[in-house]
C-alpha cells in the first residue's frame, strides 16, 4: 500500500511546481511595476517599502485567484485520472492528501504576499504601531486574535469551496455515467449549471445564517469582533467536512476515471 | 491449483448500456492469458474492473483471495496510458513518480526494460515521444512492478512489427513464474505463442475460456479458434465449466 506521507509528497511536488510559476510571475510583475518608480526616484526615497507593498497588494488578488484556479484544476484532475486512482491507497486518504497538499501550496502563495507586508512593517514599525493603536483603540493586543480569526475564516472558506467544487464535479461525473452515451457533453453542461445554481443558493442561505449567528453572539457577549469570525470559520469547516464525506463516498462508489 | 484471479458473476453497466454480463473467470497462478474480442466487446472494462478503477461493477472480483479495492490495486499492475501526465513531463519524473507511489516498483527492473526496449533518454519529455516509444515506456513502467497480476491492455499499439515481435518474445521473462499476465491485443497471431490460455469476450459476455494447449491439440491455431468461435457464438455453461 502507498502511505499517506508518500501520497502527500507526490501531490505536493506537482502543486508546488505550479504555484512556483505563479509566485515567480507575481514577483516579476511587481518588479516590472516598480520600474517607473525607479526611474522617477520614488523607489529610492524613504517610502520605498510603502511603494513596494502597494504594488505587492495590488497584484496579490491576481496571484491568489490564479493559485486558487490552478490548484482547483490540479485537485479535480486527481479524481478522474488513472495516474492517481490506480495508486493503492484508500479514497479517504487520497482525498485528504489532495486537499492538504492544495492547502499547503495555497498557503505558500499567501506567505509570499505576507512577506511584502512584513517588509513594510519592519521598516515602518513605529508609524504602524501608532496607527494601530489609534484605529483599534480598545482592541489592544487582541488585534492578533482578530487577525488569527480572519486567517481561520479564509482557510475554512477555501476548504469549503474546494469541497463544494469537488462535490459538483463528482456528482456530475456520477450522474452523467447513468445517462445515455449520446449527448454526454450537453448533459454535463446542464448538470453543471443546475448544481452550480444550487451551490450558490445554498451558500447565500448559509451566509445569511452565519451573519445571524454572529449577530446573536454580539447580543450575548458584545464581543463578536472576535467570536463572530471564529464561529464563521467553525461552521464553514464543519460543512466542508460534511461535504467531504459525501465526496469520499462518491469517489468510492460512483466516480470513475476517464476511459 | 491456486487461482490468482477469480471473477464471479461480474456485471457492469454504464450509460444505460450493459458492458459486462455475468462474467465468471478463474485464472491460475503463473498463467499468461489472452483476452480476445472485437472493439467495444468489454475487454478494457473488464481490465478496469479487475484493476479497481471501474466503479459500480457487481459480483465478486478477487486477486489472490483479496476482494478489497486497495488490496487489489496493490497486487495489480495495469497499463496506464499516462494521460494524467502533462506533455512536458520528463520520463525521469514519471519513473520517480512510479517508484514513490508503488512500493513494488523496481528501478533496476525498469532500467533493464528501458535498455532492452531502447526508447531514449530519461531527460526526454513525454510530448517528444512517438506513439510507439510511449507504448514502450508504458510497458516498461507496467512490468517494472513486482506485481501478482499484469494487465496489458492493447500494449503494442503504434509499435512497429519488428519491435513488437522482439517484445512479445521477451515478455514472459519480465514476469515472475507465479505472476499472471492478461494481454488484450488485436495481433493474435503474434502473441499466440506466449499464451497459456485464451478468454473470449463477445457481446458483453465471456463466451469461452480455453487452454492454448488444448486448442493446439485439436490442430487449430488460436486465431482460428477465436475466429471460429466468434462466428459460431457462445459456449454453453457446461462447455465452459468443462474447460475450467
Amino acid at each position: 500500500m502507498t502511505s499517506f506521507r508518500r501520497m502527500n509528497k507526490v501531490l505536493l511536488t506537482d502543486k508546488i511546481k505550479t504555484v512556483g510559476w505563479i509566485i515567480s510571475a507575481y514577483i516579476v510583475v511587481i518588479l516590472l511595476s516598480l520600474l517607473p518608480d525607479m526611474f522617477n526616484g520614488n523607489f529610492f526615497s524613504k517610502q520605498w517599502s510603502a511603494v513596494l507593498m502597494q504594488y505587492a497588494i495590488s497584484w496579490s488578488w491576481l496571484a491568489t485567484l490564479l493559485a486558487f484556479i490552478f490548484l482547483t484544476w490540479l485537485s479535480e484532475k486527481v479524481y478522474t485520472s488513472n495516474r492517481y486512482r490506480l495508486i493503492p491507497i484508500s479514497d479517504t486518504k487520497l482525498y485528504l492528501s489532495n486537499i492538504l497538499s492544495s492547502l499547503i501550496a495555497f498557503i505558500l502563495v499567501s506567505l509570499v504576499e505576507v512577506i511584502f507586508v512584513l517588509i513594510f512593517y519592519l521598516f515602518n514599525m513605529k508609524q504602524i504601531s501608532t496607527m494601530l493603536s489609534s484605529s483599534f483603540s480598545g482592541v489592544g493586543s487582541r488585534v492578533w486574535l482578530l487577525l488569527l480569526a480572519l486567517v481561520l475564516v479564509s482557510l475554512a472558506g477555501i476548504l469549503f469551496w474546494w469541497a463544494m467544487i469537488s462535490l459538483i464535479h463528482l456528482l456530475t461525473t456520477a450522474i452523467s455515467r447513468a445517462l445515455p452515451a449520446n449527448h454526454q457533453t450537453l448533459y454535463k453542461i446542464i448538470i453543471y449549471i443546475v448544481l452550480i445554481y444550487i451551490a450558490i443558493w445554498m451558500f447565500n442561505k448559509l451566509q445569511a445564517w452565519i451573519s445571524q449567528l454572529a449577530y446573536l453572539q454580539y447580543m450575548m457577549y458584545s464581543s463578536s469582533v472576535y467570536t463572530g469570525p471564529m464561529w464563521t470559520a467553525l461552521i464553514m469547516f464543519v460543512i466542508a467536512v460534511v461535504i467531504s464525506a459525501a465526496n469520499i463516498w462518491l469517489l468510492n462508489k460512483e466516480a470513475e476515471t476517464k476511459q | 491449483m491456486e487461482n490468482t484471479i477469480e471473477l464471479k458473476n461480474v456485471s457492469y453497466k454504464r450509460n444505460q448500456r450493459v458492458i459486462l454480463e455475468n462474467i465468471n473467470l478463474a485464472v491460475q497462478k503463473g498463467t499468461t492469458i489472452g483476452l480476445l474480442g472485437e472493439n467495444g466487446a468489454g475487454k478494457t472494462t473488464l481490465m478496469r474492473s479487475i484493476a479497481g478503477i471501474a466503479k459500480g461493477a457487481r459480483g465478486t472480483i478477487k486477486i489472490k483471495n483479496e476482494a478489497g479495492i486497495v488490496e487489489r490495486k496493490a497486487l495489480v499492475s495495469y497499463t496506464d496510458s499516462l494521460d494524467g501526465f502533462s506533455r512536458g513531463t520528463k520520463i525521469a519524473d514519471i519513473v520517480e513518480f512510479y517508484s514513490l507511489v508503488y512500493t513494488d516498483f523496481s528501478n533496476d527492473k525498469y532500467r533493464e526494460l528501458s535498455d532492452f526496449l531502447d526508447f531514449g533518454s530519461d531527460q526526454q519529455k513525454l510530448g517528444e515521444l512517438s506513439k510507439g516509444m510511449k507504448e514502450k515506456l508504458v510497458i516498461s513502467l507496467t512490468l517494472a512492478r513486482r506485481a501478482s497480476v499484469y494487465l496489458l491492455d492493447e500494449p503494442f499499439e503504434g509499435i512497429d512489427s519488428m519491435t513488437r515481435k522482439k517484445i512479445v518474445n521477451s515478455l514472459i521473462q519480465w514476469k515472475s513464474s507465479e505472476a499472471v499476465m492478461v494481454i488484450s491485443d488485436h495481433y493474435i497471431t503474434e502473441i499466440a505463442g506466449l499464451l497459456d490460455e485464451v478468454a473470449i469476450i463477445k457481446d458483453d459476455k465471456l463466451i469461452a475460456q480455453e487452454k492454448a494447449e488444448k486448442i493446439r491439440e485439436q490442430g487449430k491455431s488460436i486465431e482460428d479458434f477465436y475466429e471460429g468461435l466468434y462466428e459460431k457464438g457462445v459456449q454453453t455453461d457446461d462447455e465452459l465449466s468443462k474447460n475450467e
